[in-house]
């Protein structure tokens, strides 16, 4: 039996997926989680039941891809049966979409999630009269505490009805849902509300932006300072068990010792502090609070050609820029669309933190998180210029801002814990595969053919790249770092490990500034470029390679160049 | 709104004392104090609430910061909002 979740984007589609399946599917706390089908399996009561859970959508009049794809698996797959997921508090321009699904003539079971929600807003929905009007069962949820999610179950079972109301085209259906919520829906005075309490002030005018900041320093003193202890142990554990290998003797023991753990675990070093950026990360989504965000920036965003869908993607894409630029595929507008992509391997990925905070612990020990913080906002302001570039040059057009503010939440440990779970262990398969063979590479590209890095292949690449990089102050082995990062940002790391760089004896602090901007901006990694060319096309993939290395260059030179003066 | 007046001096002294050590936290503590001052001045509860919520979250992260690496601030003394933080939220949940 194939069943289809279908509703507005934010109704908690996935939560319920996840409270049926007992699944690990992220979720989040604003619209555009889903951007591509997913599917779970279950058994109900013996019988094999998938679930596909489809990217949220207003209407049937798809617009963006995320839309079209759902619209596109109704008509095509037929799915057994639809679940149409209703945020309550939210009930009459949800139920737009249900109307319409009735062209589908497909089984229905109308669900109308986050009941806690709607009673908190004074929203009393009497299911029993709605499922008399339309026709199907309909069953009261609160998926992420499962309530009501056993219900449903028997309710999957018998298999829904089809919908009893018909309406022609979406002015009907629009028309008919009001009569439907005037029928069914009571409301009652709300108790005072704590949504617009927090909202009054985080969207303060004067304030939102000072509390946002303070936001952002908390989340980056979080990162480096507190994880700092067991950072520390995974080095000096790294280290010790690197040397003690290395030092067994022979091509083999030094290739495990010098190569691999050294690598790898120069990369592993930094998993406290990845995990600490998504523990915090996650809890401001799930709190409902990044949207917030999103809306105070929005004149800022609208300035430089961008909507307020593109700051999605946009934090995305301080875990990994493949998703996020995945995520873009809700933006309507094809050429804000492009123009999002393009600007989101500006945002700091994860994999470039273990080089910030390995640079910064160098030569800033006393205002590290200072320092990432800056990195950070850096990759932002750059992000906004080049879209504002792109968007008044190769992408002309208006911006539209559409938003969506979902509920604020106090986030739930099992929902961090998923979120943080699996972006870290994205970063963890990445260390045991690509870190794994690149570092194979980097020894094996720096004790060959010489036997001595001086006179391996390493020196010999480093050397001859050396001319375009000596203004910025790097000697080869540096050079030797950056390249092996094209491949992915964590081998910038473990490269400095395996080639055992002496840093601060390398390079200046100005010059290792330079580094560390280089290394936010200069051309993204193979699996991004992949993905900006599956998404938007080879012309635009190639000419972010090449226009992401001129930004780099350019904002590190000059990084070395004010450094001079002082 | 004394409350919210109180508060406002209170951390505005913090906030002066943090600057030394470090800018960004007396940024936090300084945004927290014109919250509070903008409550007194609005008369409005949310303010305080907020406030104090920020105020509390920044005491733990300090707490945290000065377990992993022994750094005091004068930040961990915003726990003091957390009992305000509690009876106003009981007035909304």
């Amino acid at each position: 039996m194939r069943v289809a979740l279908v509703g507005n984007p934010n109704v908690g589609k996935t939560a319920i997926l996840n409270a049926l399946t007992g699944g690990n599917f992220t979720v989040g706390n604003f619209p555009g989680v889903t951007v591509e089908k997913k599917e779970g399996k279950t058994k109900i009561d013996g019988m094999e039941v998938s679930f596909i859970d489809l990217p949220g959508m207003y209407s049937l009049e798809a617009a963006s891809i995320d839309e079209k794809i759902a619209v596109e698996y109704l008509s095509r797959e037929r799915p057994n049966l639809i679940l149409n997921i209703l945020n309550s508090a939210n009930f009459e321009r949800n139920l737009y979409l249900t109307l319409q699904l009735s062209r589908f003539d497909i089984p229905i079971i109308v669900v109308l999630n986050m009941m806690d929600k709607a009673k908190k807003s004074g929203i009393k929905i009497n299911s029993k009269k709605l499922s008399e009007i339309l026709g199907v069962p309909v069953v009261e949820t609160v998926a992420v505490k499962n309530i009501g999610i056993e219900k449903l179950k028997r309710e999957i079972l018998i298999g829904g009805s089809l919908l009893k109301v018909r309406p022609k085209n979406l002015d009907e259906s629009i028309n008919e849902a009001g009569k439907i919520a005037k029928l069914v829906v009571q409301r009652i005075k709300p108790k005072k509300s704590l949504d617009d309490a927090l909202d009054e002030v985080f969207m303060d005018k004067h304030l939102g932006i000072p509390i946002f900041l303070s936001f952002m320093w908390m989340l980056f003193t979080f990162t480096y300072s507190v994880a700092d202890p067991i950072t520390g142990a995974l080095d000096e554990f790294f280290g010790a068990s690197s040397e003690y290998v290395a030092n067994l003797g022979g091509w083999f023991f030094s290739l495990l010792g010098s190569g691999i753990i050294a690598g790898v675990g120069s990369v592993l070093v930094f998993v406290p502090n990845i995990a600490f950026l998504f523990i915090a990360l996650s809890i401001l989504e799930l709190s409902g609070y990044m949207p917030r965000a999103v809306y105070l920036l929005d004149n800022i965003m609208s300035k430089f050609g961008l909507s307020g869908r593109a700051i999605i993607p946009m934090i995305l894409g301080f875990g990994c820029n493949v998703p996020a630029i995945m995520a873009t595929r809700a933006i309507e507008d094809n050429r804000i669309r492009i123009a999002t992509v393009l600007v989101n391997p500006f945002m700091s990925c994860s994999a470039r933190l273990p080089i910030y905070i390995l640079f910064a612990g160098v030569f800033f020990p006393g205002s590290g998180g200072t320092i990432v913080m800056l990195i950070y906002l850096i990759g932002v302001l750059i992000a906004f210029i080049s879209a504002l570039v792109f968007r008044k040059t190769l992408l002309k057009g208006e911006a539209e801002f559409i938003m969506e503010l979902p509920p604020y939440m106090l986030p739930n440990l099992r929902d961090v814990w998923r979120s943080t779970w699996s972006r870290t262990r994205h970063f963890l398969e990445k260390a045991g595969t690509v870190i794994l063979l690149m570092s194979v590479v980097v020894w094996f590209i720096t004790q060959y053919p010489g036997g001595s890095l001086e006179k391996s292949y390493a020196a010999v690449i480093g050397k001859m790249l050396t001319p375009i990089f000596s203004p910025l102050g790097w000697n080869w082995e540096l050079i030797v770092a950056l390249i092996s990062g094209f491949v992915a940002k964590e081998i910038v790391v473990a490269t400095i490990g395996i080639l055992n760089i002496n840093l601060a004896e390398a390079i200046s602090p100005f010059s290792a500034l330079a580094f560390m901007l280089f290394t936010l901006l200069y051309m993204p990694c193979l699996a991004t470029i992949a993905t900006i060319r599956a998404e938007v096309g080879t012309k635009w993939a190639i000419f972010i390679v090449f226009y992401s290395f001129f930004i780099a260059y350019l904002v590190a030179f000059a990084a070395v160049v004010v450094g001079s003066w002082f | 709104m004394v409350l919210a007046i109180l508060l406002t001096i209170y951390f505005a002294a913090l906030s002066v004392l943090e600057f030394k050590s470090s800018v960004l936290n007396s940024f936090v503590l300084a945004t927290i104090t014109v919250i509070y001052l903008k409550g007194a001045i609005k008369r409005r509860d949310s303010y305080v609430l907020v406030a104090s919520l920020i105020a509390s979250c920044f005491s733990i992260l300090m707490v945290l910061v000065y377990l992993a690496k022994g750094e005091l601030s004068y930040s961990i003394l915003g726990i003091a909002t957390a009992p305000i933080l509690y009876i106003k939220l009981r007035e909304y949940v």
